[in-house]
């Protein structure tokens, strides 16, 4: 069987970082980087990508080096006009026509192409507040993955992270709740949209390959 | 208006094994609905499926005092000052060891309190207790998924459940794993199952699924 394309996509990964817990946020930096630690990932079929830049964010930037170091393809598509570094709400359409100029030989179809999602915040932007975010994706039929260790919620009411979280969750079940009502046509996106907590969860949908990469 | 079941679900739970603050908040928040003047006890009641007695609750009069956990005995003593009805599934249950049906338990709730309706035109059903994504969710008969697909507008009110055993190495990531095992069992039903579950986090939300006596 033909192993599908997969894009981790990071949506306002950085967020507001001075109002998250520095723990949390070091967490999320650690969850990126024991992917991107994968070397007998497909480099040819898994690629990320991210919507914002943060010049000031030297961990990201040394991340992102770390990356190229092991041959990850990681594309910028904050440079371009029509992301303008998170300020305009890209469309998927529009992610996709970006993407291809990356990389023309990037399949991204339903049936050839997995997402993955993380960034802030997992009810916000992740989900739905972005037009790139996971429901729209899952809308669409694409096999959809908020990975949660990659997400954060800071602006979600709560005195402490593990409140926060919670009620970010909740946040989030409304939204599907109201996706529900609103039409018939959206019954599957719980289908196609998957939340995970740990890289084994993930595994199944990333494509591996038999053979280490050897790095730079 | 509609009359409110608040169900807890094995709310005690494995008491040492969780986060002693988090258990606190938990009681807190059962504590902040019992405090609410405004909410008819007549229409609203708490049905706990088990909890722990004390080694000879037989010799003890009053309910509270069967209770072995001093925090939940003082909680239930304080509801029923407050002028709550609070029920409990212990011998039906047999301590949480049966897996009681909603069938059963409509119809011991129709022995204990005739004229409480449990319908799902005339009851919403909130549900706290251990652990959300288990016995809270579906693990149980009497949990929130299995009310919801029997047409009950059913809600987990999350400040009121807690995960011990869901893997995690702090109780941010506990939840975490918690939620992801959630969706997986949810993705295992069909969306009308799930069309009436609510998952509520703030005592605002909860507001709308409590009947308040009219001002």
């Amino acid at each position: 069987m033909k192993k599908k394309y997969t894009i981790i996509l990071l949506i306002d990964f950085y967020g507001q970082a001075g109002l998250q817990d520095q723990n949390y946020l070091n967490r999320r930096y650690n969850s990126l980087l024991d992917i991107i630690n994968q070397r007998k990932i497909d480099r040819n079929r898994c690629h990320i990508v991210s919507n914002t830049w943060e010049l000031e964010d030297k961990q990201m930037e040394s991340i992102e080096k770390f990356a190229w170091l092991e041959k990850w393809n990681w594309h910028k598509i904050w440079e371009d006009e029509r992301v303008n570094n998170g300020y305009v709400n890209t469309t998927i359409e529009e992610f996709i026509e970006i993407l291809k100029k990356y990389d023309p030989n990037l399949e991204i179809t339903p049936k050839e192409t997995n997402i993955i999602i993380g960034g802030t915040e997992t009810s916000g932007c992740v989900f739905d507040n972005k037009n790139i975010g996971a429901l729209h994706w899952a809308k669409r039929g694409y096999d959809t993955t908020i990975y949660l260790p990659l997400c954060c919620d800071y602006s979600s009411p709560g005195a402490t992270w593990e409140l926060k979280q919670l009620s970010g969750i909740s946040s989030l079940w409304n939204t599907v709740g109201r996706e529900i009502k609103k039409s018939v046509q959206n019954v599957n996106i719980t289908q196609n949209l998957h939340l995970t907590a740990s890289f084994d969860q993930l595994s199944p949908i990333i494509p591996w390959s038999n053979e280490k990469i050897k790095p730079l | 208006m509609k009359n409110t079941l608040i169900l807890l679900i094995h709310f005690e739970g494995e008491i040492e094994l969780q986060d002693q603050n988090y258990l606190n908040s938990r009681y807190s928040t059962l504590l902040n609905i019992l405090n609410d003047k405004e909410i008819d006890k007549e229409k609203c009641i708490i049905v706990f499926d088990t909890y722990n007695l004390i080694s000879n609750p037989q010799n003890e009069k009053d309910e509270y005092r069967k209770i072995e956990n001093q925090q939940l005995s003082k909680l239930v003593k304080y509801a029923c000052t407050q002028k709550w009805s609070v029920y409990n599934m212990v011998k039906e249950t047999d301590m949480g060891l049966i897996d009681m049906d909603i069938e059963t338990f409509i119809k011991s709730m129709k022995e204990k309190r005739p004229e409480f309706k449990i319908e799902p035109n005339e009851t919403n059903i909130i549900i706290g207790g251990t652990e959300t994504a288990g016995c809270v969710l579906s693990n149980k008969k009497l949990g929130a998924l299995n009310w919801s697909k029997r047409g009950y507008d059913t809600s987990i009110y999350l400040p009121l459940c807690a995960e011990y055993t869901t893997r995690g190495n702090t109780w941010y990531e506990k939840q975490q794993a918690a939620f992801a095992h959630f969706w997986s069992t949810i993705q295992n039903h069909d969306p009308k199952d799930y069309k009436l579950l609510n998952i509520l986090y703030d005592q605002m939300q909860i507001v709308g699924k409590l009947p308040f006596k009219p001002s």
